[in-house]
């Protein structure tokens, strides 16, 4: 099990720019009150009124550690990341290579100062007057990630193993839902358009039309085994950049229209793998040798990236995408809210990769293509300082801060 | 540990302007158990160099340490406006970064040929010429020395009111002015000394229980908060302000601003957005007004009543006293003809204005007489309510400590609870010995509320 994220979060509304987390921070790094010796540094902007500490934030994969020429910065079994003074050159490369400057050059002694978290018990945040650095170790439990397990699985069950039918097409007492991508190929192949079958459809596409990709974050089946994969295969080797492009699965969606149309059958239905697993896998399935091996097969992309077919292939996905534009919800992430640039928690969470730790880095909030968002909501369940959330389509600015109290 | 060892960097340095020649010698032990530190020996040291037109900053004990509020720099000089000798606080982090810089006195003799301004750093002086800087905003040098000299961590600068000499010019220790209403500024002008920087990069001892003490003081200190919101409205409360004048305030844009290792925050930025203000620089239109000046604000917010922030800005801006320009300035013409007139008086060669001759506390209500209130700088508020500082004397001895220890006057005279004795055991914990300590203090008390 990995370790806990262990870090410090910084108010700066609550910040009053008294340097007590400097002091404390150096009389244990020196025996001496020297605030330019702490590893922790506060930036007072007389301009905009605003405070910035600049401290370590542990990331889960330190750059500074790779950065790092003779090894000298290792992350402990307890998370936390250290330098080995008796290995450090103080060449400076981990400052540079962190996005928040975070290692600290010693201006007396022109060494490295890195915080520790004071092994666990950092006096900063004890000593602060005014509450504005926390201690953290994480959320130690996500309602949304239990919550989303929750769904998925039952989805799961009800469509593979329990309804009648397939996610293709089935009905439910009353209810009747279809695949919106199988109805055009539907729709294409027979060249006649079947209104049970439309409306069928049409749920799952109002549902976007509503709140985004709902559908492919907690409802999807296949995406459920995907999600499954991805936590069993955690390290990527990811996708030659050429094979990344989103448009592919528009052009798959085109590809199995048109396809459909002249074979006069649902040309990708059958090799699409959240069919192959409704019909193959289920307790009515057919078992079929050849629909056994689309699953594995791939989701075995995951090894590349998550939702590696979600991002790149799914003309479900695609479909719903188009949907996705007419969304009444967006998910936002303030950059403002976001206290730490550094610490893109919610990017490395998202499993499309459509958060921009580049942008985050520079304090602007980054826009995220809802088209492309399974709106899954890692982003805010992980966010430890509330800056990613939901927010209403025509609402402009980001949540958490009025403009009127922005400075 | 010797009490100089432990509180003292235990250098001073000794500068002659005339020929930019620094002497730094050790401090005496003499002087500071005699004296114990701050304004007290400033005063001896003012007295030793008399004639030479001297400017003496000098820390206390505890300025640096791990004392709540021990952020002060003291400056003594004999006032411009009332002949007599000023003690003048500088805040922010003023006092401790100049011991971090290696020095616990600074001595400023004579007068520089031309404008100069002074860089403390790592128990070595730097002069740079400061002709440049002449005449220009806090904004723009503050810009320009940022960019010239870098290694700024705290400053002491001399606005444009005081290069046209105005006696009611006011230095500046931070974007936000001073407690400064007795000429300091001007004196500096005088010297041709434009600004004083610190960059403190060394370290400073401290006692073994210094820091459970310091915790356990500002554990006890939380739950004797006098009133709610913001420090800075606090104060303005404790000081009498009606509610026309707290209304001005916009609590909840306020952010609150603190000095070095101080668990008050008596300051405050507020957002200003009036872009005819200032020139240049700013972000989206708009940018903060830091609120330093307690007494400055009530004046000028109970003359202009909503136009208070712009001007207050600009007095900021140019070095100027609010309680001054609230006396200088008529009531009832529009912001643009008040800044105008404010800004028309560095138009020329000379302060187109004769000096002020109100009282040091401006319209506020005070109880302070003005000759015991320039004693300190003229700036402290006059806060009598808390605690039995109600009486002219007990007001005056509280600051006097405070000038002495290295302690900020607005945090002493907001918590009355703090005693001597708690404040002394950062310098000696041993009991035996700190009495004699105590008795030293209240001679040196004596000796500064007497001067």
């Amino acid at each position: 099990m990995p370790p806990r994220h262990s870090y410090i979060l910084f108010d700066p509304e609550k910040c009053t720019g008294c340097g007590t987390c400097e002091m404390v921070c150096s009389q244990r790094n020196t025996a001496k009150i020297a605030p330019s010796s702490a590893s922790i540094q506060v930036i007072r902007d007389e301009d905009l009124g605003k405070n910035f500490a600049i401290l370590c934030q542990h990331c889960r994969r330190p750059l500074c550690l790779e950065a790092c020429p003779t090894r000298a910065i290792e992350k402990g079994d307890d998370g936390i990341v250290r330098i080995n003074k008796l290995f450090c050159v103080e060449c400076g490369l981990c400052t540079m290579a962190c996005p928040e400057a975070a290692p600290l050059r010693d201006q007396k002694t022109r060494g490295i100062n890195k915080c520790d978290l004071c092994d666990g018990d950092p006096l900063c945040v004890k000593h602060c007057p005014e509450k504005a650095l926390t201690f953290t170790r994480g959320k130690a439990f996500r309602w949304i990630k239990g919550l989303r397990w929750s769904v998925q699985l039952v989805s799961f069950l009800l469509l593979v193993m329990i309804l009648v039918g397939t996610f293709c097409y089935f009905t439910a007492g009353a209810v009747t839902l279809a695949c919106p991508a199988g109805v055009l190929q539907n729709v294409a192949s027979s060249k006649t358009i079947v209104l049970v079958g439309v409306s069928a459809a049409l749920a799952l596409l109002i549902l976007t039309a509503l709140a985004g990709r709902l559908f492919c974050g907690w409802v999807c089946p296949f995406g459920f085994i995907l999600d499954l994969v991805g936590t069993i295969i955690p390290k990527k080797i990811g996708w030659p950049s050429f094979l990344k492009s989103r448009m592919t699965k528009y052009g798959v969606l085109v590809g199995a229209v048109g396809a459909s149309s002249v074979l006069g059958y649902q040309a990708f239905c059958t090799i699409c793998p959240i069919g192959s697993l409704c019909r193959s896998y289920g307790v009515q399935g057919v078992f079929r040798g050849a629909e056994l091996a689309i699953v594995p097969a791939i989701a075995s992309l995951e090894v590349a990236e998550r939702r590696s077919w979600c991002r790149y292939f799914c003309p479900v996905g695609a479909v719903l995408g188009i949907m996705a534009n007419a969304r009444l919800i967006n998910i936002v992430i303030g950059a403002k809210q976001c206290k730490k640039f550094s610490c893109t928690q919610c990017a490395e969470v998202c499993p499309v990769g459509v958060i921009d730790k580049d942008l985050l880095r520079e304090g602007v909030s980054p826009i995220i293509p809802m088209t492309e968002c399974i709106m899954c909501m890692r982003c805010i369940d992980r966010c430890p300082y509330g800056a990613a959330k939901i927010n209403v389509r025509w609402r402009k600015g980001v949540p958490g801060i009025p403009e009127e109290t922005r400075l | 540990m010797r009490f100089r060892e432990k509180n003292y960097t235990g250098k001073m340095g000794v500068i002659d302007l005339s020929d930019l020649s620094v002497q730094v010698a050790p401090l005496e032990e003499s002087l500071i158990s005699e004296h114990i530190g701050g304004a007290a020996v400033n005063r001896i040291l003012l007295d030793r160099y008399d004639g030479n037109d001297s400017i003496v900053l000098g820390t206390g004990p505890l300025t640096g340490s791990f004392a709540p509020a021990s952020c002060l720099l003291v400056a003594t000089f004999r006032s411009p406006l009332s002949g007599k000798i000023s003690n003048v606080p500088l805040t922010i982090r003023n006092g401790s970064e100049m011991k971090f810089a290696g020095f616990d006195f600074l001595v400023m003799n004579n007068t520089a040929s031309q404008p100069m301004i002074l860089s403390v750093h790592e128990g070595t002086m730097v002069f740079h010429p400061a002709g440049p800087l002449l005449n220009l905003t806090i904004a723009e040098m503050s810009s320009i020395m940022r960019r010239e000299i870098r290694d700024i961590r705290s400053w002491i600068i001399a606005g444009p009111a005081a290069d046209k000499r105005a006696v009611s010019a006011s230095v500046s220790v931070s974007r936000g002015g001073s407690f400064d209403k007795t000429g300091l500024a001007s004196v500096m002008a005088s010297k041709n000394i434009k600004g004083v920087l610190f960059n403190g990069i060394d370290g400073l001892s401290y006692g073994d229980n210094d820091l459970t003490r310091s915790e356990a003081m500002m554990k006890g200190l939380s739950t004797s908060l006098h009133g709610k919101g913001p420090g800075f409205s606090r104060i303005l409360q404790h000081l009498g302000a009606d509610s026309s004048i707290m209304e001005l305030l916009p609590i909840k844009k306020m952010r609150q601003r603190a000095c070095y290792h101080c668990p008050f925050p008596c300051m405050c930025h507020v957002e200003v957005t009036n872009e005819t203000l200032f020139d240049g620089k700013d972000s989206n239109g708009i940018r903060t007004l830091l609120l330093t000046d307690h007494l400055g604000f009530m004046t000028l917010a109970d003359t202009f009543n909503a136009d208070v922030f712009p001007i207050m800005a600009a007095c900021n801006e140019w070095g100027l006293d609010p309680v001054a320009v609230s006396q200088i300035i008529p009531r009832g013409g529009s912001l643009d003809e008040v800044l105008s007139m404010i800004k028309g008086l560095f138009s020329g060669p000379e302060l187109k204005v004769k000096e002020v001759d109100g009282h040091t506390c401006g319209t506020v209500s005070c109880s302070i007489p003005r000759q015991e209130a320039d004693r300190f700088g003229g700036g402290i508020p006059p806060l009598t309510v808390i605690g039995d500082f109600d009486s002219p004397e007990n007001w005056k001895r509280r600051v006097a400590l405070s000038m002495i220890l290295g302690i900020c006057p607005i945090f002493l005279l907001m918590f009355p609870d703090i005693t001597d004795v708690d404040l002394l055991s950062f310098i000696d914990p041993e009991k035996e010995s700190r009495s004699s300590l105590q008795i030293r203090l209240q001679a040196a008390i004596d000796d500064v509320c007497r001067a």
